[in-house]
C-alpha cells in the first residue's frame, strides 16, 4: 500500500487483482445486482487508491478494504430509488427459499430471506469472509461486544428459522 | 443441507462451508479500474499545468500593464520646481491688467520719438550727400 500511495501502478494492479474476486463475492452476497458490481468495484478501487496514504500497515488489509467497499455499497443502496409504488409493494411476493431444496450455499439464500439485512451482513462477514468479531466491529463501526451480541442474535434467529422450516408441513411433505 | 443442526458451532461451520467459493479475477474489470486510477493520477498534473498556464497569463497581463503605466509616466512632462504652472499664469488678454499701463505708454512714446529723430537725421544726411553729388 505504501508503494500504491507513491503512485506505483503495478502495485495497485496487484491489489486490484487480489481484491476483485473478494469484492465480487462480497457485493453479490449483500444483494448488489451484477450490473452494478462493476461500478462499485471501480469506486472501491478509487477510494482505496486515494486513501492508500492513510492505511496503517500494522492492521490487516482485508477488513480495511471491506470497510471501504461496505461504505461504497451503503452509498449505492441509499442512491437507489424504489422502482415499485408503495401501494404495489405488498403484492410483490418475497422469495422464501428453503435450504433443503438445493446446494449447500442455499443456506445463505435462506438466511438472506429470513434474516434482517444487518444480521445477514454480520453473519456473512463472520462466516463468509471469515473475519474476527473485532475486525467486523471495525468494518461496521460497532464495538466488539456489540458485534458479538448481534452475531449471537443473528445465529439464534437463523437457527430458529431453520428449526421452524424443518417442522413446517411443506418440509415434512417434501421429506416423505 | 440435511436436517438442520442449529447448535452454534455446527451452524457456524455449515455457513462457512456453504459460502460460495471465490471466482476468478475479471481482467477487464481490473483493467478498467486501473485505467480510472491512472486518470485520477494524471488529474493533479493536468490541474497543476492549467494553473501554471493561468498564472503565466496573469503575469503577462500584469507585465504589459506595468510597462504601459511606466511609458505613460515617462512621456508626462515633469513640473520644474519654482516655475509657476501654466494654469497659474494669467491669460495674455489680461496682460494690460497685469502690467502697468502707464509704463507701456511711456516706453512706446520714447521709442517713437527716437525713431522720428533717427529718421530726420537720416533724411538730412541723405539730402546732404545727394546734393553734394549734383553740385
Amino acid at each position: 500500500m505504501r508503494t500504491v500511495a507513491e503512485g506505483d501502478a503495478n502495485a495497485f494492479r496487484a491489489i486490484a487483482e487480489a481484491l476483485d474476486p473478494r469484492l465480487a463475492r462480497f457485493f453479490s452476497q449483500l444483494g448488489v445486482p451484477e450490473a452494478d458490481r462493476d461500478d462499485l468495484f471501480q469506486e472501491t478501487c478509487l477510494r482505496i487508491y486515494r486513501a492508500a496514504g492513510a492505511y496503517n500497515p500494522q492492521r490487516p488489509f482485508l477488513p480495511w478494504a471491506l470497510t471501504v467497499a461496505r461504505r461504497v455499497m451503503l452509498n449505492w443502496h441509499r442512491a437507489q430509488k424504489p422502482t415499485i409504488a408503495l401501494e404495489e409493494a405488498n403484492e410483490v411476493p418475497a422469495p422464501q427459499p428453503s435450504p433443503t431444496t438445493g446446494a449447500e450455499s442455499d443456506v445463505w439464500v435462506f438466511a438472506r430471506a429470513r434474516l434482517s439485512a444487518n444480521d445477514y451482513e454480520l453473519l456473512w462477514l463472520r462466516y463468509g469472509e471469515d473475519l474476527e468479531p473485532a475486525e467486523i466491529a471495525a468494518v461496521t463501526r460497532r464495538t466488539s461486544v456489540h458485534v458479538r451480541v448481534l452475531l449471537h442474535r443473528a445465529r439464534a434467529a437463523l437457527a430458529k428459522a431453520l428449526e421452524r422450516d424443518d417442522a413446517s408441513p411443506n418440509r415434512k411433505r417434501g421429506d416423505s | 443441507m440435511r436436517k438442520a443442526d442449529t447448535s452454534r458451532d455446527t451452524l457456524g461451520e455449515t455457513l462457512r462451508q456453504a459460502a460460495p467459493p471465490l471466482g476468478r479475477a475479471d481482467a477487464a474489470r481490473i483493467a478498467r479500474a486501473c485505467a480510472r486510477v491512472a486518470e485520477i493520477r494524471e488529474e493533479p498534473r493536468r490541474r497543476r499545468a492549467a494553473f501554471a498556464k493561468t498564472l503565466l497569463r496573469v503575469a503577462a497581463g500584469l507585465a504589459v500593464l506595468a510597462s504601459v503605466i511606466a511609458l505613460a509616466k515617462i512621456n508626462k512632462p515633469s513640473p520644474v520646481a519654482g516655475v509657476p504652472r501654466i494654469v497659474s499664469v494669467p491669460p495674455f488678454y489680461a496682460l494690460d491688467a497685469w502690467m502697468g499701463q502707464q509704463i507701456v505708454t511711456d516706453t512706446l512714446a520714447d521709442e517713437s520719438a527716437n525713431l522720428a529723430s533717427d529718421l530726420a537725421t537720416l533724411t538730412t544726411a541723405l539730402n546732404e550727400r545727394s546734393l553734394a553729388i549734383l553740385f
